[in-house]
C-alpha cells in the first residue's frame, strides 16, 4: 500500500463509524520502491490528496522511515518539514520530489491500519491491505 | 508509439481465473476486448497516458495490466476475492508491473455504507440451482459446505446474495463524508458484474461507487441487453454529466459454469463512457 492509496482509504463502512478517517498506520516493514519522477503528474496529483490524511500517515511512519533513509536525496529533516497545510507555493521542484518519494515510492509492506474511532484493525500483507468485514460489522 | 498489437500480446499473457465463482459473476475480460477497450480510451480520449487509474473489480487484473501498458502513472487495483488477487499479483510480477500496481482487498459495495441494510444474504444457495434436478442440487450444496468448512471463512465467495435497492435510494445514499470529498482517481476503468444473475443491480452499485472515485470519465462493460435502462437511469435519475455508448463487442464467454449449455456463447456488451 502506498500512501496515496492510504490517503483514499477509510473506515466508515463499518457500522457505527461516523468518519473513520484517517486511519492509523502501524507499519512492521517498510519497503522503498524506486518510481519514475513524472513531475507534471505528481504537479498535477498533489493538490488534489487530503492533505490532513497525508501528513497523519508521515507522522504514523516517521519512525520507520528515519530507519530506511538511507538515501541522500531525501532526509528525515525534510520529512519533518512538510507543514499542516497544503498551499500551491509549495510546489518547488524539491518539494514536488519528496511528496513523489512519499507518495509512490514507500510501499508499507506488513502491518495494519487502524480505525480512529473504534480502533477495528486492517491487516496489510504483503502491501495489500484488507479492507473486507464481517457480517455482523457491517 | 502505442500499437494495438503490442497492447494484445501484453494482455494475452494475463492469465485468468482458475476457479471462477458463480456468486461473482466472475468472467475473465478476452484479452482483445480489454486491449481494444484501453487502446481506444487512449487513442481516441488521451484519458490513460499521465493519469491515475483505478480498476474496481480487477479480477486477475487485466484492465489494470492494459492501462499500465497505455500510460497510466498509477493503477489502484480493487478486488474482494483473495484467490483472483492472488493471480493478480502474478500476472503484476511476470509482467513486472507489480511496483506500479497498488493492489487493496476490499467490497466494492462496502464502499456505500448504509447499503448493507438493502443486501440479503442468500448462503449456499447457488444462481445455477435452477438449472440442475433435486439430487444435483442437493449434492452441490453439500459439497459447498464442505468446501466453506475448509475455507472456514465467510467471505469465500460462495454465497450467492440479492441486493434490493432501486436506482433512486441508491442515489440517495452518500459513499464518502460531505468533508472529505476528495476523489481516488482521474479515470475509472471497471468491467463490473452484468447484474443479469440473482444479483440484480450490482452493476448500478459498481457505477455508483465508481462516481464516487473518479474525478473525470469511467470507461465501463456492459451487457448490451442493459444499454436503455442504464442510459435512462445515468442522465435522467442520476444526471452525470455526459454518458454515450462507445463501442458494441462480442464477447465470448467460455462454457465456465455448470448451468452453462453449450460450449461458448456470444454476447454483446457495450464500452460506455461516463464524464461526471
Amino acid at each position: 500500500m502506498r500512501l496515496l492509496t492510504h490517503n483514499m482509504l477509510h473506515s466508515r463502512h463499518k457500522k457505527g463509524v461516523r468518519i473513520g478517517y484517517p486511519l492509523k498506520i502501524v507499519c512492521s516493514e517498510l519497503r522503498v520502491v524506486p518510481q519514475t519522477f513524472n513531475k507534471d503528474f505528481v504537479k498535477h496529483r498533489l493538490p488534489l490528496i487530503n492533505w490532513t490524511g497525508f501528513t497523519s500517515a508521515i507522522t504514523d511512519i516517521k519512525e520507520m522511515l528515519a530507519k530506511n533513509e538511507n538515501s541522500e536525496t531525501f532526509s528525515i529533516d525534510m520529512v519533518n518539514k512538510i507543514p499542516r497545510n497544503f498551499s500551491s507555493d509549495l510546489l518547488t521542484d524539491e518539494f514536488l520530489k519528496l511528496c513523489h518519494h512519499l507518495l509512490f515510492e514507500i510501499v508499507v509492506f506488513e502491518g495494519y491500519l487502524e480505525c480512529p474511532e473504534t480502533k477495528r484493525q486492517f491487516p496489510i500483507k504483503q502491501g495489500i491491505p484488507n479492507m473486507l468485514l464481517r457480517e455482523d460489522e457491517l | 508509439m502505442l500499437k494495438l498489437r503490442d497492447v494484445l500480446s501484453t494482455l494475452q499473457q494475463v492469465q485468468g481465473f482458475k476457479d471462477a465463482k458463480v456468486s461473482l459473476e466472475q468472467y475473465p475480460t478476452p484479452a482483445d476486448i480489454a486491449s481494444h477497450m484501453c487502446y481506444l480510451i487512449q487513442q481516441r480520449y488521451r484519458d490513460l497516458e499521465n493519469k491515475s487509474v483505478v480498476d474496481l473489480g480487477c479480477g486477475t487484473g487485466m484492465l489494470s495490466v492494459g492501462a499500465m501498458v497505455c500510460g497510466a502513472s498509477h493503477v489502484t487495483a480493487i478486488e474482494m476475492d483473495p484467490e483472483a488477487i492472488e493471480i493478480a499479483l502474478n500476472n503484476f510480477q511476470k509482467l513486472e508491473l507489480a511496483n506500479e500496481i497498488d493492489v487493496i482487498q476490499c467490497n466494492v459495495c462496502d464502499f456505500i455504507p448504509g447499503l448493507s441494510q438493502y443486501i440479503k444474504k442468500n448462503s449456499l444457495k447457488d444462481s445455477s440451482d435452477k438449472h440442475l434436478s433435486n439430487k444435483q442440487k442437493k449434492a452441490q450444496r453439500q459439497k459447498q459446505k464442505q468446501k466453506m468448512k475448509i475455507c472456514g471463512e465467510k467471505n469465500s465467495g460462495n454465497e450467492a446474495f440479492t441486493i434490493d435497492i432501486n436506482a433512486k435510494q441508491l442515489l440517495e445514499l452518500q459513499c464518502t463524508p460531505d468533508k472529505f470529498k476528495h476523489k481516488w482517481c482521474d479515470v475509472l476503468l471497471m468491467n463490473p458484474p452484468f447484474g443479469t444473475k440473482n444479483n440484480k443491480h450490482i452493476d448500478l452499485i459498481f457505477l455508483k461507487v465508481a462516481l464516487s472515485m473518479t474525478r473525470n470519465v469511467i470507461y465501463s462493460l456492459h451487457k448490451t441487453s442493459t444499454r436503455t435502462h442504464l442510459l435512462n437511469t445515468l442522465q435522467n435519475v442520476w444526471k452525470v454529466k455526459k454518458v454515450e455508448v462507445i463501442a458494441q463487442l462480442k464477447f465470448d464467454i467460455p462454457n465456465m459454469y455448470k448451468f452453462h449449455k453449450t460450449d461458448s456463447k456470444d454476447i454483446h456488451v457495450d464500452i460506455f463512457r461516463i464524464e461526471c
